[in-house]
């Protein structure tokens, strides 16, 4: 009995790979592919051809990226996004690492700070958009009202050719926040008591302890939290949609504004997806820099 | 004498605590609390935000939701709860395995899924638009749902392989003995034992899909498929916005986040820093 059972298992059995664990992994593997791959695979064919709206009509190899890299307006986008993606996160670093050592402490006050501060993160763009242009748009915007009563000339900072790149790029910081909050103090949390302690005996004050001992500690969790928002950041499309439309002129048109536009408002897919292209290659880079933080993380 | 200072300097740091607290708790909440006194402003004031509505009145939301905004808060709710479904699906099955089995080609597999976490919506617009058109999909919950699952599942998936990874392996290998099979293990078993962690897979899903944006509006047309984010879109045309009723549909739409992210903020919490607390 006990002898047939081990041999039967043992051969051909044993000599079977065991299904069991792909057919589980399948659905979800399929579904990230139908999201990844096949979008990789779509934009760098469309990449290579001229195209009538989504029929590809003809071979031309690299024209479309020779042609990218001669329009003026997209050196204007790549500059804008590289703004935008780069002061953003350094702002949103600094807020919040500002607001992680603030609400560090646990105390219901610190609690409800924390909860608000994360209300713009899990609030849909549209919405902030829209909240944004209420504010600070328009001539009757309670901005304008207080700028008005003090005797100022009235502002709407999303039609200024200065004024809407910085302005878009400080909302999405303050907007991302909450985020980095997050994960500072996680990485807060981590520190351990006496490192802190030791700094106090040693008489640093509470900026040189910040500087000298806080901020290297956060190191690892900094760049995991810098390369997140980085490739967060890239992505973001509906925020700038709404609030400027890329305009004025071109002064707030990012790489995905520019995309969104060749793609539905003039249909030139071929020019899209060579930009979606560009997008993917830099966004699988800062991946590749994320998992060697990640794992670098996890040995130390 | 020494106490008497002492005090004092400790009472102007609180005071300067404090205010730095209220103007943290204010920069974060200001444009909310404009677009709530917003809509709370009757019909025939000016035009404009306000802070000081009066009369204080619900006509915009009644006429808001009488202009039929409810199908578009249900639309977005068709969609937010399918997709939780759809990813609870995959990234049960999935996490499970990753956490429990050897099998070649695993890391392979698991990079490929995690791949997707760098790749946004954005680089998936244009082409999921083609996919959907050659499919008759356009225009679906269908592929609102599977885009939105998508983009998801990788967090989720990574998320949940080591909410099981904490889960003692003992109790797999109990059931097993009961002859529970290899599935029955993990549904009757280690799912129970999970529910923390699925409720924070389903949180993250229900807000992402909620607040979904770009894709809902490229992969629908008809108005009677637009989800709530897109339909304030539409309101917004550049012939002028009708600030009343805009803010009251604003307001509608991020209530139903906003009340789940504090009821359950402890899960969100958890699940957004998963990305960065757990090694490969």
């Amino acid at each position: 009995m006990t002898l047939t059972d081990t041999r039967a298992r043992r051969s051909p059995h044993r000599a079977k790979i065991d299904l069991f664990p792909y057919a589980l992994m399948a659905p979800g593997l399929l579904l990230v592919l139908f999201a990844t791959l096949y979008p990789v695979i779509f934009v760098v064919q469309y990449s290579l051809f001229s195209t009538n709206v989504y029929e590809m009509v003809r071979f031309v190899g690299a024209a479309n990226y020779v042609f990218l890299f001669q329009d003026e307006r997209f050196l204007e986008n790549l500059w804008n996004t590289a703004v935008f993606v780069i002061v953003g996160v350094a702002l949103c670093w600094t807020f919040g690492l500002t607001l992680a050592l603030a609400l560090r402490r646990q105390s219901w006050g610190t609690a409800v700070l924390r909860a608000i501060v994360l209300v713009p993160w899990v609030t849909n763009q549209v919405v902030l958009a829209l909240m944004w242009k209420l504010l600070l748009g328009g001539e009757f915007s309670p901005l304008n009202d207080l700028l008005r009563s003090v005797g100022l000339p009235p502002v709407n900072p999303f039609i200024s050719l200065e004024q809407a790149l910085p302005t878009l790029t400080v909302i999405n910081a303050w907007r991302a926040t909450g985020f980095a909050m997050l994960m500072l103090l996680a990485g807060l949390a981590a520190i351990p008591k006496e490192v802190d302690e030791a700094a106090e005996v040693d008489g640093a004050t509470k900026l040189q302890q910040i500087r000298y001992v806080i901020i290297p500690m956060l190191r690892p969790i900094s760049m995991v939290c810098i390369v997140t928002l980085m490739i967060s950041f890239f992505n973001v499309a509906v925020l700038p949609l709404v609030l400027t439309g890329g305009g004025p002129l071109h002064a707030t048109e990012l790489l995905s504004i520019r995309l969104y536009r060749e793609g539905f408002e003039n249909f030139d897919i071929a020019l899209a997806a060579t930009l979606t292209v560009f997008l993917i290659a830099i966004e699988l880079l800062l991946a590749a820099l994320y998992f060697r933080l990640v794992k670098a993380g996890a040995q130390s | 004498m020494t106490t008497s200072r002492h005090d004092a300097t400790a009472r102007s740091a609180a005071a300067a605590r404090a205010a730095f607290m209220f103007c943290v708790g204010a920069a974060m909440l200001l444009p909310f609390a404009l677009a709530l006194t917003t809509s709370l402003q009757a019909p025939g004031a000016p035009n404009a935000g306000t802070f000081l509505p009066w009369p204080l009145s619900l006509d915009n939301y009644v006429a808001v939701l009488r202009g039929g905004f409810g199908r578009f808060m249900l639309n977005s709710a068709i969609v937010a709860f399918c997709s939780i479904a759809v990813v609870l699906f995959v990234s049960i099955h999935a996490g499970y395995v990753v956490a429990r089995y050897e099998f070649r080609g695993k890391n392979l597999l698991l990079f490929a899924i995690l791949c997707g976490m760098a790749l946004g919506e954005l680089s998936a617009v244009v082409p999921l638009y083609f996919f959907g058109s050659r499919l008759g999909l356009l225009d679906t919950y269908v592929i609102l749902v599977l885009a939105n699952s998508a983009f998801i599942a990788p967090l989720a998936i990574w998320f949940l392989q080591g909410y099981f990874r904490s889960i003692p392996v003992q109790l797999d290998e109990a059931a097993l003995i009961d002859g529970t099979g290899r599935l029955g293990a993990l549904y009757r078993v280690v799912l129970p034992a999970a529910k923390p962690g699925l409720v924070t897979v389903s949180l993250l899903a229900f807000i992402g899909a909620w607040n979904e944006v770009l894709l809902a509006l490229v992969l629908t047309s008809s108005e009677g498929m637009r989800t709530a984010p897109v339909a304030l879109h539409f309101f917004m045309t550049d012939y002028g916005v009708q600030w009343g009723p805009l803010t009251a549909a604003a307001v509608l739409t991020t209530l139903p986040v906003l009340i789940l992210f504090l009821l359950l903020q402890r899960h969100f919490v958890r699940g957004l820093t998963a990305g960065a607390t757990t090694g490969l």
